[in-house]
């Protein structure tokens, strides 16, 4: 297996806090990672890192894309996501005003052409491209049974699906590395089941590599080929994921640690 | 692809079956030049708004700088025509107040865009008063007094012309991959990045595309008008495009044609009012605005695909 992507010693201050402190991780081609800890561990916001929503305060993000080898610390959100690294959100940041097709077709806006002219002057050109971008479109949207729903606004789908049509839009822009944050949050064990089966297809037929934040530990356990724990900005730990079930400090981090003094 | 041409066909006819009725009108004196006087403010305003609905409604960049850019149209042609009064000029003149809107809107909206919301209006409107203030102190504009005999080549058809062009351009391009990524932008900034969307790069497409029609129109006011002054064009012109917009429904071009021709009859008809006139048509916005707070349409748009479709459903 390949590295695709290499995050040496990350560090980022709010202020005079430190929510990311020298996390180092390295991801795979093709590996299911997760990445979990207790609330405010900073796992967000080293997401955020990776996306190049905020910068690094120092430390390196390595990316060993297909166009060759990449640092993104400096790079905005845009290229980051041109580059082939996309993501979903926390609180779901669907184009609620729109149409589910809408959402996907924006999401293939930079590998289509269409010039202002040929667009304007409704050129044969025009047609053309629109015809070859939705069906591009309704391809992803059936593969995920979304194709019924082409027309409805992303607003009236049921929670779940919402959820699902971000990781569709995430995935039409061909990505290499997808970073999934908290995709099971609120939903039932039957639609996390559901969610379960879809990130092992994506894995296996996308054939990408896929990050992911999750508190859900049935998911995490059931998915995961390789566990991040991450605590108070730092990495706890890392390993498969029976080493994580038995490692005493992540133990520690989530249920506390045994009072000794009250045995005695 | 056949059914596309189809559409395209039908809107082509409607607007020359448009063209032809209004002219055979006025040729029959059924419009008199109080009634085509009308249309033309109307023509206008709906060039300005649809301008300003591509900013505001689709990019969702709330822009109160609108009238700025009006201003330069309109003093490129008063300038030029009155210059070397011809036809060809004329149109010179409209290309030229174009490209000085381009050029002044990039300037405007590259360090302004990066703002959001209520800032953006305050820049927007600092920087269409600095326009005005400019066309104020040069020589060439002659300055506060402004500029009056301008050559009327801005006649009822031309206006009408103008209009259906605006129109094309606006709505191919708001249905266009360019029009999607500009609503990416409205609906939500960070979601659209996380696509690689280049947001900036799409708020300043609009923002240009929006300031270049916007100086179609000052171009056709300044010429139907014949007289026109740096005040014309400051924050209440501004205001009053952004009524047409909010009152048709930000983010539809059909309520922007309904709004401007609804404003357009209520001016007109309240015109033997007086004084009176103001307090009518501020009492009509705001009770449209309180029945009806997304405007009269919201983000309805005629479509003809739709239209056929119900059609067909009634038949069967």
């Amino acid at each position: 297996m390949t590295t695709i992507l290499k995050v040496d010693n990350l560090v980022k201050n709010f202020g005079g806090l430190t929510a990311v402190s020298n996390v180092s991780l390295t991801l795979d081609n093709n590996e299911l990672v997760a990445l979990i800890g207790p609330n405010g561990a900073g796992k967000t916001t080293l997401f955020n890192l990776l996306t190049g929503v905020i910068s690094p305060s120092s430390g390196a993000i390595i990316f060993h894309g297909d166009n060759g080898t990449i640092s993104l610390n400096n790079k905005s959100a845009t290229q980051i996501a041109n580059l082939g690294l996309a993501r979903t959100f926390q609180n779901i940041r669907l184009f609620s005003d729109l149409s589910v097709l809408e959402n996907v077709l924006i999401a293939l806006t930079n590998q289509y052409q269409e010039s202002f002219i040929a667009s304007i002057m409704r050129l044969p050109k025009y047609y053309h491209a629109e015809q070859q971008m939705r069906e591009a479109a309704l391809h992803l949207l059936k593969i995920f049974e979304l194709d019924q729903q082409a027309d409805q606004l992303a607003r009236n789908l049921p929670y779940g699906i919402q959820r699902r049509l971000e990781i569709v839009r995430a995935l039409a822009t061909k990505p290499q590395i997808l970073f999934l944050d908290e995709p099971a949050a609120g939903m039932n064990p039957e639609e996390t089941a559901d969610l379960s089966d879809l990130i092992k297809m994506i894995q296996r037929d996308f054939h990408i590599t896929i990050l992911l934040i999750e508190h859900d530990m049935s998911l995490v356990m059931n998915l995961a080929e390789k566990i991040y724990v991450l605590d108070q900005g730092s990495l706890l730990a890392q390993g498969t994921p029976s080493q994580i079930q038995q490692n005493s400090a992540v133990i520690k981090a989530y249920l506390g640690e045994e009072d000794d003094n009250a045995a005695n | 692809m056949k059914a596309n041409f189809k559409y395209n066909i039908i809107w082509l006819s409607l607007m020359v079956v448009g063209f032809i009725l209004m002219n055979t009108l006025i040729l029959v004196g059924i419009i008199d030049s109080f009634l085509e006087n009308m249309l033309v403010v109307i023509g206008i305003n709906i060039i300005l708004a649809l301008g300003l609905n591509l900013v505001v409604g689709f990019s969702g960049q709330f822009s109160l700088g609108h009238a700025g850019f009006m201003a330069i149209g309109a003093y490129a042609t008063a300038i030029i025509t009155s210059e070397h009064p011809n036809t060809l000029n004329f149109y010179l003149s409209i290309i030229v107040g174009i490209i000085i809107a381009i050029i002044a809107a990039i300037i405007v909206g590259v360090p302004t865009l990066r703002l959001h919301g209520d800032y953006l209006a305050i820049a927007t409107m600092g920087a269409a008063e600095i326009i005005r203030i400019i066309i104020n102190n040069l020589k060439i504009t002659n300055g506060p007094s402004g500029m009056f005999n301008i050559p009327k080549f801005a006649s009822w058809p031309v206006v009408y012309v103008m209009v259906c062009i605006t129109t094309i351009i606006i709505a191919n391009f708001v249905h266009s991959r360019a029009g999607r990524a500009i609503k990416s932008v409205r609906e939500d900034e960070i979601a659209a990045e996380s696509l690689g969307i280049k947001t900036t790069f799409w708020k300043l497409a609009a923002f240009v595309l929006g300031a270049a029609t916007a100086a179609v129109a000052g171009s056709l006011d300044a010429s139907y008008l014949q007289t026109i002054t740096p005040n014309n064009f400051g924050i209440m012109e501004s205001i009053s495009i952004l009524i047409i917009v909010v009152l048709g429904g930000i983010g539809s071009l059909t309520g922007t044609f309904v709004a401007a021709i609804v404003l357009g009859v209520i001016d007109t008809a309240l015109q033997s009012f007086g004084p009176l006139r103001m307090v009518i048509y501020s009492l009509a916005l705001i009770l449209i605005m309180v029945f009806k707070p997304t405007g009269l349409l919201g983000r309805y748009e005629i479509s003809l695909p739709r239209i056929f479709a119900r059609k067909k459903e009634a038949k069967s």
